[in-house]
């Protein structure tokens, strides 16, 4: 994917945009001479077409009309060992000096009109890495789009008149950054405008303009064009000229004005008079404007204090009081580094300003020389609740004290304590379950009693005093603060949901009206609360007894977290990193459970069919103690014969296929646990798994998945909505309240509001945290163990048969080579089916229809595959055969909507070199490469990938860790894991087993390759080839 | 039980809208008491049909040239009696003890009870009579005031609106003067008024280098929603009307004050109108489901 670039163009008046992608760098670039073309910039067409393509996939608002044009740009560039200079590419990690250096770009100049909409139309908030193709200037111009929208929406804009240098008459629509607001979004914008904003030299200076000067020209251009394409059809009144003329050209696009100078003079003074208390405003150079600020009495005393000083526009703390400037009858003071033009002049319009919108303060004014003047409790109450507002909307500052800032936040608020602990009995609680508690009222983070409440209220004053700050009693407030004395206190319940909001500090929580200010936890809710906000950390769990295997120092507190949870019956979503080991934290916690005699009814495990045999063969060899029955297949229990079978059992595993299928059996049982593997699964609500799941009884939830849920809002709603019912809302209400602020607009309060509500019940660490990344080994090797499907099995079978026979009747040579042909076609079958003579078969697009379907590993890689995209991680897929590395490119490139990298013996080396070049140097790459063993086991350095697939095994480790050594090798600064695939029931497992059991066979095997099959008798082979028929997987599911 | 009202903050915004400036009015007024109703009338229809020429300030006099019935304009002084020096120290002495006359005035407004600091000295700011208006003609009418001079008088009063100091220049101090003078008062015995150095120019922001390709920044949190005005309220209620601008067209003070009340009505349309497509378009535009199209942050209720 190409990135998108842009800038406003003063100069031009127009908006320059352009597109930038990675390519490789084959020669010299740039001489000293001459502006060289930036090599990784897009030609016109490529642009076109990434504009093209970028409005179907994300509607962005392109027309064909942009014109296209060239300019010279200033970007960081690199001088190369070469002595050659290279621009840095904008995702690239800078390494080495970089300087500016100019470079020419082909690009397309946008008028102001077409560059509103495209600016417009671009998504606000940070895209995932791979779908980024918003360059950072680009996506700093899009907010400041954004900005004039709100500018127009609040009205903050002026009509004005101007005269162009060649006389004629233009009208214009002004912003107008007068309000608090809007002057600290102007220097905060300022301050964060990147560097290639401003990559345009002016042609004649060769100097960048300033970040204020090319906001406020983008801001004054943007507001014109935007106002005028807004006005629509407001009917104008019956006028003479010149205002007519001027009225009407306001609605028009283009600004000409058709009035002579001479005409038009007395409009332009009546405009120029109208505008006059704002026109500095307007000017941009209002450096300093007058503020107030007020004080709370002193001790003792009743009245506020209100003073007057001079306030730097772009740092509010920068203040200087009336008095000193009184005291300089001068044009120009300097002070502390700053210099204010016309000090007094500049208070004494402010104060007439003021005196304008805030009558009160004219009596104040009545003095020689003002500093401030006295508000009695309710003026000043008056004044933070109202007027402050006012006056910093029209471009006056307000200064409040720290102690009184809060005055309109929360925790000063008439509130409610809480203290609430669990029910004495100590069942499982459950989101539901209610809570004891205690109430008092708070104000301003004290507690107070009946009598000091209407003490308070007899002092008659909105704002009191507690411990130093300042709050307002809210009438509203008051009111139902009276009525919980007065009335039912008794109907308040409080339930463990309510608690968890409200601790967790979710959206604001009330209680009969009243908000929650503090929340005190006793007994072991107060573990609970500590624990899910963070501040308690995680207690590890030992390893149980029975469980075989160690666990890892985060995954004993991973276990311990579930088991927390499960104490609480709140749903638990462990989203740890692939390659964490979700499965053992899981095994090892339904051993736990067991330990302490709590496992006394079956636990339900829904996974994917593809993983359906490794979750059996991992609970064998970590969990032995744990029964495991997997539910699957044509000859699967039904009815009574299922209660039967399953009751004895302490697992039963089965897909989301049958879950569906045979809910009735499923749900005559009460499940001791459900745990949702892959639960990614259930991301959509409506699929039929996703309600079968739903409908399952039991008393503890958990899901597994190694997707960075929490970025994706609709599989989080769903994975949450299974966990704990409810909790999150309703669809409708959690796509108003989240989904949309957060995913069209970036809104980050509503995502920390989001986090916080779902945080206790989500455990993701990352491989890359400090604390886990001491506890892994560089290199972690898992086997993958997929299940065959019904096709693969049967042909699995014809071919063992088919071959035996003939091997029986064969010797030496002749022998040797049916065995090793079989051996391949079997692989092949592994892989897929119809892979078997797929070299000589014209069509291949029956293969690629059939893909996934046909396919356990194919299945299992997918969601590999998909899980480590997911993290930004990149992968090395190695396999034997050079016509599945075609189909399986093809297939990735489709399922993952990605280009996907094949190298194999025929790749030429240019185009060798390339894609290794590309792999590891593009930053927006292909994050897959697929390999051929023999073409790319050697020699290669892939150091940028961090996962390594095996997908057919070559029986020699010799041979794969040398492939696993491109990866794996100076340069690496990743833990890597590589993932050795492995059919279960197949020649693939047993060979597995064989070489796992370290027996002397084993030497043999790694010794000499594949050959030892060969020396095999017929029996043995048999045994070693025949089908172990209980690995097979439905098929119907896919 | 309680004991507060939170309304008492109504602002009373008319004064500012609708109306003439009331300095403005007042001269106006002195105008309309003439006794000679024909010769008014020609006066500002020389003004409406746009013979007045120009209207320059120079020093305490106003000067102009009105186009009449020879080819050559007429030139009109108008000047008012001077105050003495003396009288400028006791009045600046005055503005000097109540700092609300000079914020009004540098914010664009005459004070209504700027009069008071002239009578306070025995003097008067504004003509009490048109006798009081010096002028002079070089047209053959030997009536003063011609129909010439009513066309600048008449103009005059869209001046004063635009600057209220020009009314102290006519008595003989220029708004520099007086706020100099002002200044000096205001600074007393503390006066500082040692120059200060010129800071250097503003300072040269080269493009860094770190941040060139960075933006990672958010939107910000109060651009997610784009809402209406505070209370509806404009820069259009603060600033009221636009001052009549018909130099030209001088007609009827009536239908003067209509016109900019058409303008002002037109251009708060255009505001609501520019108010409402931006809000939508900030929500999407295209956006058709009225449920996606809110974000509203009501408080988290157990659902």
């Amino acid at each position: 994917m190409a990135i998108l670039h842009g800038s406003w163009r003063d100069r031009e008046s127009c908006f320059f945009l352009w597109g930038e992608t990675w390519r490789r760098l084959e020669t010299s670039v740039s001489s000293d001479e001459d502006i060289a073309d930036n090599p990784f910039a897009l030609n016109g067409r490529e642009l076109q077409d990434l504009l093209d393509r970028l409005s179907k996939t994300h509607q962005l608002a392109v027309t064909e009309t942009f014109q296209p044009a060239s300019q010279i740009l200033l970007l960081p560039s690199q001088t190369r060992k070469e002595g050659d200079r290279v621009p840095q590419h904008s995702a690239a990690t800078p390494d080495g000096e970089l300087t500016l250096h100019p470079w020419r770009v082909e690009g397309f100049h946008l008028d102001p009109a077409q560059a509103v909409e495209l600016l417009h139309s671009l998504p606000l908030g940070q895209l995932t890495e791979s779908e980024s193709f918003v360059g950072a200037d680009l996506q700093f111009w899009s907010h400041v789009a954004r900005w004039t929208l709100d500018l127009l929406a609040r009205g903050k804009f002026l009509p004005g008149l101007a005269v162009r240098p060649d006389g004629s008459l233009e009208s214009l629509w002004q912003p107008l950054l007068d309000s608090a607001t809007d002057t600290d979004r102007f220097h905060r914008f300022a301050k964060q405008m990147p560097g290639s904003c401003r990559a345009y030299p002016d042609a004649e200076t060769g100097v960048s303009p300033s970040p204020q000067t090319l906001l406020r020209r983008f801001l004054e251009t943007f507001t014109d064009t935007q106002v005028r394409q807004h006005t629509g059809n407001v009917p104008l009144p019956p006028l003479n000229s010149p205002v007519k003329d001027w009225l009407e050209s306001l609605s028009r696009p283009s600004p000409r004005v058709n009035l002579g100078l001479k005409q038009a003079e007395p409009l332009a003074t009546a405009l120029n008079t109208w505008i006059a208390p704002v026109s500095s405003a307007l000017s941009g150079e209002n450096q300093f404007r007058t503020a107030f600020q007020l004080h709370p009495p002193v001790e003792n005393g009743k009245d506020w204090r209100f003073d007057f000083y001079l306030q730097a526009a772009d740092d509010p703390e920068f203040l200087v009081s009336a008095d000193t400037i009184w005291n300089h009858a001068v044009d120009r003071l300097a002070v502390r580094g700053r210099e204010i033009d016309r000090p007094q002049e500049t208070l004494l319009s402010g104060l007439g300003l003021a005196s304008r919108l805030y009558p009160t303060l004219e009596a104040a004014l009545q003095t020689p020389r003002p500093k401030g003047c006295d508000l009695d409790p309710i003026q000043a109450y008056e004044f933070l609740k109202s007027t402050r507002w006012r006056l910093q909307e029209n471009g006056l500052g307000v200064v409040l004290p720290p102690n009184l800032e809060n005055v309109e936040g929360l925790s000063g608020r008439l509130g409610l304590v809480v203290r609430a602990e669990p029910p004495k009995k100590r069942a499982k609680l459950g989101l539901k379950g209610l809570l004891d508690f205690q109430w008092q009222l708070s104000l301003g983070g004290k507690t107070l009693s009946k009598a000091e409440f209407d003490r308070l209220l007899t002092l008659g004053s909105p704002l009191v005093e507690i411990d130093g700050e300042w709050v307002e009693l809210r009438m509203a407030d008051v009111k139902a603060a009276n009525e919980f004395f007065d009335e039912r206190q008794d109907d308040l319940s409080l339930s463990l949901e309510d608690a968890l909001r409200i601790g967790t500090g979710g959206d604001t929580q009330t209680l009969g009206k009243l908000p929650v200010v503090r929340f005190e936890a006793s007994g072991h809710l107060q573990a609970l609360m500590d624990t899910i906000t963070g501040k308690r950390r995680l207690e590890p769990l030992d390893a149980p007894q029975k469980f075989k295997g160690e666990l890892r120092p985060y995954q004993a507190r991973g276990v311990g977290w579930l088991a927390f949870l499960e104490r609480w019956g709140l749903g638990a979503c462990l989203a740890d990193d692939m390659g964490l080991g979700k499965t053992i934290q899981t095994i090892a916690f339904l051993q736990h459970l067991q330990e302490r005699d709590d496992l006394d009814a079956p636990t339900l495990l829904i996974c994917p069919t593809s993983v359906l045999g490794n979750w059996e063969r991992e609970v064998k060899k970590f969990g032995p103690s744990l029964s495991v029955f997997v539910h699957h297949g044509d000859k699967r229990p039904k009815g009574q014969s299922f209660l039967k079978t399953v009751k004895q059992k302490h697992l039963v595993i089965t897909s989301y296929a049958l879950v569906h299928r045979d809910l009735k059996d499923l749900q005559k049982i009460d499940w001791r646990v459900v745990v949702l593997d892959e639960a990614q699964n259930v991301k959509n609500p409506d699929a039929k798994q996703s309600k079968a799941v739903r409908q399952l009884e039991t008393q503890f939830r958990v899901a597994l998945t190694g997707t960075p849920v929490e970025n994706r809002l609709s599989e989080l709603w769903s994975i949450l909505d299974f966990l704990n019912p409810g909790y999150l809302g309703t669809p409708t209400f959690f796509k108003r309240r989240f989904a949309i602020p957060i995913e069209r607009y970036g809104d980050t309060d509503s995502l920390q509001t989001l986090r916080s509500l779902v945080q206790p019940f989500i455990l993701r660490r990352l491989k890359t945290d400090k604390d886990i990344i001491q506890d892994l080994p560089e290199k972690q090797e898992t086997t993958v163990f997929c299940s065959l499907t019904a096709q693969q099995a049967r042909r699995y079978q014809e071919l063992v048969e088919e071959s035996m026979a003939k091997i029986e009747s064969s010797e030496g040579l002749q022998r040797r080579g049916l065995v090793l042909g079989l051996l391949t076609q079997l692989k092949q079958v592994c892989n897929h089916p119809e892979l078997l003579g797929l070299k000589n078969r014209k069509n291949k697009a029956t293969i690629l229809d059939r893909m996934t379907g046909g396919s356990g590993k194919v299945q299992r890689l997918e969601e590999l595959l998909e899980e480590s995209i997911a993290e930004g991680d990149r992968a090395l897929i190695f396999t034997q055969f050079a016509e599945w590395g075609k189909v399986l490119k093809a297939h990735l490139e489709k399922r993952l909507g990605r280009e996907v990298l094949y190298l194999y013996g025929a790749t030429r080396k240019v185009q060798r070199e390339a894609m290794v070049d590309r792999f590891q140097h593009d930053p927006q790459g292909p994050p897959v490469f697929i390999l051929s063993l023999k073409a790319g086991g050697t020699g290669l350095n892939l150091t940028r990938a961090n996962h390594v697939f095996h997908f057919d095994r070559w029986w020699n480790p010799a041979v794969e860790n040398q492939a696993t050594d491109r990866v794996f090798r100076i340069g690496q600064t990743q833990n890597v894991q590589v993932h050795k695939f492995v059919s279960t029931g197949t020649l693939e497992e047993k060979i597995h087993d064989i070489i796992e059991s370290k027996q002397a066979l084993a030497e043999q095997v790694v010794g000499s390759g594949e050959s030892w099959l060969t020396e095999l008798d017929t029996d043995r082979l048999r045994n070693l080839l025949l089908l172990d028929r209980s690995a097979i997987v439905e098929e119907d599911e896919v | 039980m309680l004991f507060f009202l939170l309304n008492s903050m109504i602002y009373n915004l008319s004064e500012v809208n609708s109306e003439r400036e009331w300095w403005v009015q007042q001269w106006l007024d002195l105008l309309d008491k003439y006794r000679f109703k024909k010769r008014l009338e020609r006066g500002r229809n020389y003004a409406r049909k746009g013979n007045v020429l120009s209207i320059d300030f120079k020093d305490q006099k106003v000067l102009s040239d009105v186009q009449g019935t020879e080819d050559e304009p007429y030139h009109i002084s108008l000047w008012l009696d001077n105050f003495s020096n003396e009288d400028w120290e006791f009045v600046i002495n005055t503005l000097s003890e109540q700092v609300i006359f000079s914020a009004k005035l540098l914010a664009g407004e005459m004070p209504t009870n700027i009069e008071d600091v002239f009578a306070a000295n025995g003097l008067r700011l504004f003509p009490f009579s048109l006798q009081e208006i010096r002028s002079r003609c070089s047209c053959p009418d030997k009536a003063n005031p011609c129909k010439h001079i009513i066309a600048v008088y008449h103009l005059l009063g869209d001046r004063f609106a635009e600057d209220p100091f020009l009314l102290f220049q006519l008595r003989g101090r220029t708004k520099e003067q007086i706020i100099e003078a002002l200044r000096e008062r205001r600074a007393g015995d503390n006066a500082d008024s040692a120059p200060v150095e010129v800071s250097q120019k503003a300072e040269e922001k080269p493009i860094k280098i770190e941040t060139f390709w960075k933006y990672e920044t958010p939107l910000d949190s109060s651009l997610v929603v784009v809402s209406p005005p505070m209370q509806n309220e404009t820069v259009l209620d603060i600033l009221g009307l636009i001052p009549s601008s018909n130099g030209n067209g001088g007609t009827s003070l009536a239908k003067q004050a209509a016109t900019s009340e058409q303008v002002r009505d037109y251009l708060k349309q255009v505001y609501a109108t520019v108010s409402q497509n931006a809000i939508s378009a900030a929500m999407g535009g295209s956006l058709t489901d009225s449920e996606g199209a809110s974000t509203d942050r009501t408080e988290f209720e157990v659902l």
